[in-house]
């Protein structure tokens, strides 16, 4: 089952007096367990597709649905509600809560929840031990390595186990060592545990290991391909669904 | 957890939370404060009127009597049977600690060439000294308390009379028939009226003393003090309504706090809650300001952040309620803080004996500021949730992303123009230049011819009668007159019991006896002779050679082309210092003459006849047979002065001289 499914999806916005199209006409779907890299150049519009991905925005033209629902029926609540039990973000500067500890960070979207506080301190730590860093949880961000930080901020976005993890640029801010654990770690959890990902990235290290890739140029679809696929790339128009034609 | 993460987040920025809790603290410190001394300003001032004053908690007046009373004293007071059972009714009640008749009036006091007005409390001197002993601030319970035919002053009196302890004094006043007298009194004290106002006319009396001096039995008012100022509302509808029952429509029942009794502080009261509700406006604004502009900036810190719980599903409402509570946490340090300062500094100000000078207060007292920690939770509290509330709002606002574009406000100098603009359009071209007046020589001939039919500038004597009405009822007096150039001497003939009683005008002064006074009493010219009439109206005038004349144009005066003269006093020993005089054109007569007040308004009007007449210098001219004078603020208050038996006299200049008043 899909569960991210775009149909000609556009987003316009306004810049003073100048319509900008950030995405144009976008078919595009991720399936369980898929594990999905949007590259491009700066400007193409990856961010803009995962916060549509994420809900985090609405389209201004086509449709977007989340495990079938259209997204532009919700309400504002309901869209809190789907963003909280269907998708986990990691973001390029982790975002953590500098005041927070690691166990902390991890916690909070559990707080979403009716859970227990025993239960929200076992779930907190037992996503820290899956990322390794167990022996972290009562540490500040700030006393963490940048890679440290970007694997409490996994352990964040895993904690309630959602259903489709997103990625804006996850090793943008990473040395090569801690880029590559990341990745390691991402794929780990793919293959292991099943959570799907989708991620934008420049990172050639990382599109190594994808098995599906998104290429946008100017809010344009550019370029799908599957596993072992080269190019000469065909053109989006040949791809409905994320299928190949 | 949303508090553990709101109380952290205080932490970020140490100085900027540091900052706004200074901010919001001091803000709630100075309301704090206001709000103590808007406290003990209320306590002191009512101290004032119900010790200070002696108006006590409740006071029971003839119907309509606070307002009426010092127009028509004898309408309005409370006979010996009012007395008796305002008293028995008063006691009844619970909460009543004592009661006492007191009556009120105006009138001067005269200590040998001294003299001053005085407004008189006459009191029961034994109710004075309790009730001084229970108030709150207890001052001495026999201080300024007078006895028998004492009285006591206030020490700004004392100063203006020159009087000192024992001194022999003499009231004078009007009695309730509007009828002039006084009365001996030494003084034994010296008070303080408590009221800056009327510290330099201030009297006490025993009761009977004033009751002598007006000539009554009756008191103004009844007062009653309670055991505690908070029952004075419900007693006051307990009294009243037991009154009512027992005499319907006959009293007015009043608390202290009753415009007319508590003016001082009603006024004062009024404008300090203004001044408090604004500052109160100010300083929320101010916190709310400080709170919203540091949720601004935390909400600008932190975008990242916000858009990271966003995604995680958290609700905008959840991310702006971290911030509030923030707020929350931010204001109520500020508030304890605030709390501590405030109770401390109060401390140091009562340990300190700081004194501080209450509006309008005579006297300073002690700075207490009164904070009961309810009342300043209670504030402390409201002044958070409206902080919080705006907070919600801000954060709501911001973290929703769009600002609403505020409606279009129109500039104050668009504004100020248009007033400025409005105002000119108001003002319209001058008038033209009217005729040139006629020249100071004329005028004062006018005057003089004006003057020689109302008795100036001879001899002689005539007979007066002066009838005077008010809704009090009517009286009727005759004096003999005697008149030589600017002196006067009046006798009064009828009713019989005044008989013996004199009023002489000579050498700009005024002398007033009565059979049982010790020596002839000095009043002034403005002094009421009886009802309209003024001391100075029984004489001949001279307004030629007492005023100074000013053109003001031409009136009509019931149908006659008038000449109308402002005359204003060469000296003080004029008995009116302006007056608008109205002269016919064809006969020279005064038609009308209008009296001002200082500040330029008719007090009373008097209007002419003149269908007496005398031969001067071989001529007869028309001589006055009437004048009418009404008060213009009550006009069915009016003397009429009728003469008669007008004739040429040859009286010796020695009838005039006041060493022989005592013998005449």
């Amino acid at each position: 089952m899909n569960i991210i499914e775009f149909v000609s999806v556009s987003k316009r916005y306004r810049m003073g007096a100048v319509d900008v199209i950030a995405l144009d006409k976008v078919d595009f779907a991720v399936r369980e367990g898929d594990f999905v890299a949007i590259t491009g150049p700066s400007g193409s519009g990856k961010t803009t597709m995962l916060n549509l991905i994420g809900c985090l925005d609405l389209a201004s033209e086509g449709k977007i649905l989340v495990e079938g629902r259209p997204v532009a029926d919700l309400a504002e609540s309901e869209l809190d509600a789907l963003r909280g039990r269907t998708f986990g973000m990691i973001f390029q500067s982790f975002n953590l809560v500098p005041v927070l500890t690691a166990q902390d960070n991890v916690a909070l979207p559990l707080y979403l929840r009716k859970l227990s506080r025993d239960e929200i301190r076992s779930r907190s730590l037992a996503a820290l031990d899956a990322v390794g860093l167990a022996r972290f949880a009562g540490f500040k961000p700030d006393q963490l390595s940048g890679g440290q930080r970007q694997r409490v901020a996994v352990a964040r976005a895993l904690v309630a186990q959602p259903k489709l993890m997103l990625a804006d640029e996850p090793t943008a801010s990473l040395d090569s060592a801690n880029a590559d654990a990341l990745v390691m770690l991402m794929k780990k959890l793919n293959e292991e545990q099943g959570v799907s990902f989708v991620f934008s990235t420049h990172d050639e290290r990382l599109l190594r290991h994808v098995r599906r890739i998104v290429e946008l140029q100017d809010g344009k679809l550019r370029w799908l391909r599957e596993p072992g696929q080269a190019a000469p790339r065909p053109s989006a128009d040949e791809y409905r669904m994320g299928e190949p034609a | 957890m949303m508090w553990l993460l709101a109380l952290r987040n205080l932490q970020r920025d140490r100085r900027r939370t540091f900052a706004t809790i200074v901010a919001v603290g001091v803000g709630l410190v100075a309301a704090l404060l206001f709000l103590a001394y808007v406290r003990f300003v209320e306590g002191a001032l009512a101290r004032v009127v119900i010790y200070g004053e002696t108006n006590g908690h409740v006071q029971v007046y003839r119907k309509n009597g606070p307002q009426n009373l010092a127009a028509y004293p004898a309408r309005f007071s409370l006979d010996e049977a009012d007395q008796a059972l305002v008293l028995g009714q008063a006691a009844a009640l619970p909460g009543f600690r004592r009661a006492s008749p007191q009556i009120v009036g105006v009138g001067v006091v005269q200590h040998g060439q001294r003299s001053a007005v005085f407004l008189a409390r006459g009191v029961d001197p034994a109710f004075e000294r309790s009730m001084r002993a229970s108030a709150p601030d207890a001052r001495a319970a026999d201080a300024g308390v007078p006895d028998g035919d004492g009285i006591a002053l206030t020490a700004q009196m004392m100063d203006l009379l020159g009087a000192s302890a024992a001194a022999s004094v003499q009231l004078v006043g009007a009695s309730y028939q509007n009828r002039g007298n006084a009365v001996d009194a030494t003084v034994r004290a010296q008070f303080s009226t408590g009221i800056e106002a009327t510290e330099d006319k201030g009297l006490m009396a025993p009761v009977a003393l004033m009751q002598s001096l007006y000539d009554t039995r009756s008191v103004s008012r009844v007062v009653v003090e309670l055991e505690g100022r908070q029952a004075s509302e419900g007693y006051r509808e307990q009294l009243a309504r037991a009154l009512e029952r027992s005499r319907p429509g006959r009293f007015e029942v009043t608390a202290w706090n009753h415009p007319q009794i508590g003016q001082l502080y009603n006024s004062f009261m009024g404008f300090f809650k203004l001044v408090f509700a604004c500052t109160g406006a100010v300083v929320f604004v101010i916190a709310l300001a400080t709170i919203q502009h540091t949720i601004a900036m935390n909400i600008n810190d932190r975008v990242r952040e916000i858009g990271m719980l966003r995604a995680m599903g958290f609700s905008r409402g959840a991310i702006g309620g971290m911030f509030v509570r923030e707020s929350v946490l931010t204001s109520a340090i500020a508030a304890a803080l605030a709390l501590s300062c405030t109770y401390m500094l109060i401390w140091l100000l009562s340990a300190a004996g700081v004194q501080t000078q209450l509006p309008r207060v005579a006297t300073p007292a002690p700075l207490r500021l009164d904070l009961p920690p309810a009342l300043a939770l209670e504030a402390l509290l409201a002044a958070m949730a409206g902080i919080v509330a705006g907070a919600w709002a801000s954060a709501r606002r911001r973290i929703g992303g769009a600002v609403r574009p505020g409606r279009r406000a129109v500039p104050l100098v668009q504004l100020l123009a248009g007033a400025a603009c409005l105002l000119v359009m108001r003002v319209g071209p001058a008038h033209a230049a009217e005729a040139a007046p006629p020249t100071q020589e004329t005028m004062i001939g006018w005057l003089r011819q004006a003057d020689l039919s109302r008795g100036g500038y001879g001899n002689y004597g005539w007979t007066l009668r002066i009838h005077t009405a008010d809704p009090a009822g009517a009286t009727d007096t005759t004096y003999a007159v005697t008149v030589k150039s600017s002196k006067a001497l009046a006798r009064t003939i009828e009713p019989k019991r005044y008989q013996g009683e004199k009023v002489l005008i000579a050498a700009r002064s005024m002398w007033f006896v009565k059979p049982g006074l010790r020596k002839p009493v000095t009043i002034s010219p403005q002094q009421r002779l009886v009802g309209e009439a003024s001391n100075g109206d029984i004489a001949a005038v001279q307004y030629a050679r007492e005023y100074t004349p000013a053109w003001q144009g031409e009136a009509v005066v019931d149908g006659a082309p008038c000449y109308r003269l402002r005359l204003t006093a060469a000296d003080s020993a004029a008995t009116y210092a302006t007056i608008i005089y109205y002269i016919d054109k064809k006969t020279l007569l005064g038609t009308r003459a209008e009296f001002m007040t200082s500040d330029d308004a008719v007090f009373k009007a008097a209007t002419f006849a003149y269908a007496n007449r005398i031969g001067i210098d071989g001529k007869d001219i028309p001589f006055i047979s009437s004048m009418r004078i009404v008060n213009a603020s009550f006009p069915d208050r009016y003397s009429e002065l009728v003469y008669s038996a007008v004739q040429k006299t040859a009286t010796p200049d020695s009838t005039f001289v006041p060493d022989n008043l005592m013998n005449l």
